[in-house]
């Protein structure tokens, strides 16, 4: 009997590197992925004056009770850019001081103003040009909103007659 | 007669032998491993870059720049598992489906040169030859962004599990 037991120890004791240990170790790496917001921006009018008379100033707001209407083909009113976004949109604008005759080399003096609306003409919620924002509704879902742009000239008898102009330049960078 | 009462106490009995030999199998430490220890190093996250609306994007196992790497250094027995997250998260707001399929789980052996293509939904066993220099475990995927989906950056965390099982020596 004793054998038996010493043999089931030394057996115990024999058998004991076959029995298994386990090692765990872990880490983590990182999945990711940048989706792109939708941006387009098209100008549909440009900001018209119209024919002034020399040395006379013209304002076309672009909101509040006197906002002017859309320009057309041969009539003076504001200017549009449709905004094509489905991100929040930060928009920054270089606004020139003046128009300029490319004949003459004359200047009229110029200021910008400028507002978003939810409709091509509609309503104008004003904003500063030179930097102002808009929001998505719902952030993946496209959805325009329009830039109005109007602004005052100041008439100069001495500028002459002619043609004066000037660009309004708007980047628009789409934000999350 | 002299009796012989004391050389017979000093005897083990066959039953303090046995419970001398569990104490013995109970006390003897577990032996560290000489071999089979294995470290998981993170090198690559599986990058799916910048993704489109509605248009999926696949990234595979193959594919150097973008799939996901992790370093396994040392040898042994080894069961590796992923937790693999069912989306991309952008913060706390919408997610970005992600799927995985059952070739996109690769596991080169750089001295033999040996591939194991497998499901990363599934645990993979293999075998890390002492001095065979390690393994390296790729993983691929599937980014799948809806029409409506929202702009932004999103990303996960894949956990991967290395369960190295060793006979002691």
């Amino acid at each position: 009997m004793k054998k038996l037991a010493l043999s089931l120890a030394a057996l115990a004791v024999a058998a004991l590197p076959a029995l298994s240990h386990a090692q765990t170790a872990s880490a983590t790496v990182t999945a990711s992925a940048t989706v792109q917001a939708s941006l387009t921006a098209t100008t549909t009018h440009q900001l018209k004056f119209g024919t002034l008379a020399m040395g006379a100033s013209s304002t076309l707001a672009s909101s509040g009770g006197s906002q002017a209407s859309l320009s057309g083909l041969a009539t003076a009113g504001l200017g549009q850019v449709q905004v094509s976004h489905n991100s929040n949109v930060t928009v920054t604008a270089s606004v020139p001081a003046v128009l300029t005759n490319a004949v003459s080399g004359n200047t009229l003096g110029f200021a910008a103003n400028c507002a978003t609306a939810s409709s091509s003409g509609g309503t104008g919620t004003s904003v500063t040009c030179a930097s102002f924002s808009f929001n998505a509704a719902t952030p993946g879902t496209s959805q325009s909103t329009y830039v109005l742009v109007g602004g005052t000239v100041t008439g100069s008898a001495a500028a002459g007659v002619g043609t004066f102009t000037g660009d309004v330049d708007f980047t628009f960078t789409a934000s999350n | 007669m002299a009796k012989r009462a004391g050389t017979r106490a000093l005897r083990p009995r066959g039953g303090a032998w046995l419970l001398a030999a569990l104490a013995l199998l109970l006390a003897r430490p577990c032996p560290a491993p000489a071999q089979g220890t294995v470290s998981v190093l993170p090198v690559q996250g599986l990058r799916f870059g910048v993704l489109s609306s509605g248009i999926p994007t696949v990234v595979s196992p193959l594919d150097g720049s973008r799939r996901a790497i992790i370093e396994l250094v040392g040898s042994g027995q080894v069961s590796v598992t992923f937790e693999l997250p069912a989306a991309l998260r952008a913060g706390s707001g919408p997610s970005l489906p992600l799927r995985f399929g059952p070739t996109d789980g690769r596991v080169t052996f750089p001295r033999s040169g040996q591939v194991l293509v497998f499901d990363p939904s599934q645990p993979v066993s293999f075998s890390i030859p002492p001095g065979s220099g390690g393994a390296t475990v790729y993983l691929g995927g599937a980014a799948e962004p809806g029409p409506r989906q929202a702009p932004g950056a999103y990303d996960a965390g894949i956990t991967v599990t290395v369960v190295v099982s060793n006979s002691a020596t």
